[in-house]
């Protein structure tokens, strides 16, 4: 009886969860229905303002659209649409946070797919700043390497003799570019190729003869020979292997490997179990004698990278630092987030002592994009310091400042060039 | 676990609507995944029919379709353009001109009062295969340009079928020149290689442009020549003065930069473009 209830109850389950998904399914449907512009007239009581910008204020119907988004206004009239259908549902597909309709924009703003970060997508923004792909290592010569292009540092030496390396943020600028790819064809080719395409659909036909293949299923008579396979009596033959003592015997025969730790590799002596203790205690006195070799005793993080001797240390030196951290603080912004190939942007990077140590060496390196020409005797410093700009061998830029006094502690800095986007 | 399996057993619509729920949040997710290989053209070529590679993209779950991608058509100074409208072709523009156009539709256009071919028209046609996502406010600002040269003209003039693939140059291993001003960087490729596949390559295709047909073929019944005319929103022009431009009378995410290759363009020459409805 219980079991009948539950079946009852699983059925019933199982046809709403039916009907939920077809419903379900017509969803995008309705969401890919027929599209249509808006039919804007200036002689409707009430154009839609809000999305709508006409492109002559006193000159009849203008149908022509814009995409200038509209200030934003608290007690605005609900538009009327005067055409037939609406526009695309924008912010009601989408579910985003406003609910603005735009024209021509299906998402809402900085819309990015799910479980994707912004900005998105990557292939339409130029990068500057930041330590990305690998990362940027500074030699005790001040020597960079790994500074990839569109990095932007800076490294500084602490008090205590360490070299620091301080990435600034990453800013990302909308400046897609756009190429072409040109053929060049004969007209008549076109022709040619149009008519091809209307022929591909009687070709269909020619999948049928692919059907042929059921002719095997006349293999499955050969399920009739299973009367031949009594396999079933070399059973008994296998309870051989249960036999105890011939595992015993490979037991033996894994030992007689063992003397290939030693000295015995080539002495093929049979070893009983009574030697293994010997071979042991050798093993052990090896070991020893290598650990020796090693070295026991570092200072601080710099690790010997070759070992020439076995030179032990004799004597030990005691350095007193003073206590505090040496940090830095670099933040690189952009005039605008977004160029159009050949604008101009103005980049700033700000810099400040944080720590509670001076700092000293303080370097900012910016490798620019390929997408970005500095702009001749532009870069300006408010600090004392050298400027260069290096040429690299993908004609990308690497500009370098560097401040020549120490910088104290709450001290601050900035340096402003310009660049033209490519 | 053994009556629950029973059960199952028992109801074979239980599989049937776990598989329609399945398939149901399977298939946004699906279509909204980002997949650089989605957008490869693995199958299609930039020599296909008009059409062919834009809808095959909508079909792998592309852009949404729907969205009005605005396009810059840019041609030599004093030509004019026009597109199709109701089967038909509207008023003459001045180039450049932005139009939103339709993801996987075709797009006619008629050029005339082309410099140095006073009297003759062409008619290329605009297929726009994917679209870019600038920032809200902005997308008339950053519409993908189209690059009508007088060389392709004269090519198409004499015969010639040009195709021209437009692709979103890939940011990571940029060309390192300047845009060329009045013209649009091009790669000129050998009669068997494929376009559509070279710009895979080097970036993310976004229209193709092909340029060939002098005569129009106008048929009623099919609209083969038109594309059945699909709908097309054109974007404000700026109004331009004939002196002292200033800067308030360009509206919001218009670039005045575009604007000042551009010859002032008269009331009678910005009169409205009629668009169509699609049922």
């Amino acid at each position: 009886m219980r079991s009948k209830h539950h079946r009852l109850h699983l059925r019933f389950a199982s046809l709403a969860a039916l009907v939920l998904s077809l419903t379900a399914c017509n969803l995008p449907q309705q969401q890919m229905r027929p599209l249509a512009t808006v039919q804007i007239s200036d002689t409707s009581p009430a154009a839609p303002q809000s999305t709508v910008t006409p492109a002559a204020p006193t000159n009849g119907p203008i149908q022509q659209i814009s995409y200038q988004q509209p200030p934003a206004t608290t007690n605005a009239a609900p538009a009327v649409k005067t055409g037939p259908i609406a526009r695309i549902p924008l912010s009601a597909e989408t579910g985003g946070p406003t609910s603005i309709v735009h024209p021509g924009a299906p998402y809402p703003a900085n819309w990015s797919p799910p479980q994707i970060s912004q900005p998105w997508p990557e292939d339409e923004y130029v990068y500057q700043g930041g330590d990305s792909r690998q990362q940027v290592n500074v030699a005790p010569d001040h020597s960079i390497h790994n500074l990839d292009e569109e990095d932007t540092i800076v490294h500084y030496t602490t008090r205590d003799g360490k070299i620091a390396i301080q990435p600034t943020n990453q800013i990302p600028i909308y400046a897609p570019r756009f190429s072409s790819v040109r053929h060049i064809g004969g007209a008549s080719q076109y022709l040619h190729r149009d008519h091809a395409s209307g022929v591909d659909n009687p070709l269909k036909i020619a999948a049928s003869q692919e059907n042929l293949g059921s002719e095997q299923v006349l293999q499955r008579l050969q399920a009739g020979r299973n009367i031949s396979n009594r396999r079933t009596g070399l059973y008994r033959d296998e309870s051989k292997a249960r036999d105890v003592e011939y595992r015993i015997a490979s037991l033996e025969g894994s030992q007689r490997q063992k003397p290939e730790n030693g000295l015995l590799i080539n002495t093929r002596v049979r070893i009983q179990n009574s030697q293994e203790a010997r071979l042991s205690i050798q093993n052990t006195t090896a070991i020893t004698a290598t650990d020796e070799e090693t070295v026991k005793i570092y200072v601080k993080d710099f690790m010997p990278y070759k070992v020439t001797g076995h030179n032990q240390m004799r004597s030990t030196y005691h350095y007193e630092l003073a206590e505090g951290k040496s940090r830095l603080e670099i933040i690189k912004t952009s005039s605008n987030l977004t160029a159009l190939p050949g604008d101009e942007l103005e980049f700033m990077i700000a810099f400040k002592n944080v720590g509670d140590q001076p700092v000293s060496n303080v370097t900012i390196v910016d490798h620019l994009s390929r997408r970005l020409v500095y702009i001749e005797d532009t870069q300006s410093c408010d600090v004392a310091g050298k400027f260069f700009a290096n040429d690299t061998v993908q004609e990308s830029l690497i500009l370098r400042w560097e401040i020549t006094e120490p910088l104290a502690v709450g001290e601050s800095g900035s340096i402003t060039f310009r660049c033209r986007v490519r | 676990m053994k009556r629950l399996l029973q059960n199952l057993k028992l109801s074979p619509l239980l599989y049937v609507a776990l598989i329609c729920i399945t398939t149901v949040f399977a298939l946004p997710t699906a279509a909204q995944e980002p997949s650089s290989l989605r957008d490869r053209h693995f199958r299609d070529s930039g020599l296909h029919p008009p059409g062919q590679v834009g809808q095959g993209l909508l079909s792998r779950g592309g852009p949404i379709p729907g969205y009005f991608q605005p396009i810059e058509v840019r041609a030599p100074q004093g030509t004019q353009l026009a597109f199709v409208a109701n089967g038909q072709f509207g008023p003459s523009l001045l180039a450049p001109t932005k139009a939103g156009m339709l993801i996987g539709a075709v797009y006619r256009m008629k050029i005339t009062n082309i410099p140095g071919l006073e009297g003759v028209e062409v008619f290329p046609s605009i297929e726009v295969i994917n679209r870019i996502y600038p920032p809200r406010g902005l997308e008339a600002k950053f519409a993908i340009p189209i690059q009508l040269s007088l060389r392709e003209i004269k090519m198409a003039v004499q015969g010639f079928y040009v195709t021209r693939v437009i692709y979103l140059e890939d940011p990571t291993n940029p060309i390192p020149v300047d845009e060329p001003i009045g013209r649009q960087r091009t790669l000129d490729i050998s009669y068997t290689e494929d376009p559509l596949h070279v710009a895979d390559k080097l970036g993310r295709p976004v229209a193709i442009l092909r340029i060939g047909s002098r005569y129009p073929q106008l048929n009623a019944e099919t609209g083969r020549f038109m594309f059945s005319s699909p709908p097309i929103q054109i974007i404000a022009t700026p109004l331009l003065p004939a002196a002292n431009t200033s800067a308030s009378t360009t509206p919001a995410g218009f670039t005045t930069s575009a604007s000042t290759n551009v010859a002032p363009i008269t009331r009678a020459a910005a009169r409205p473009v009629s668009f169509p409805i699609p049922r």
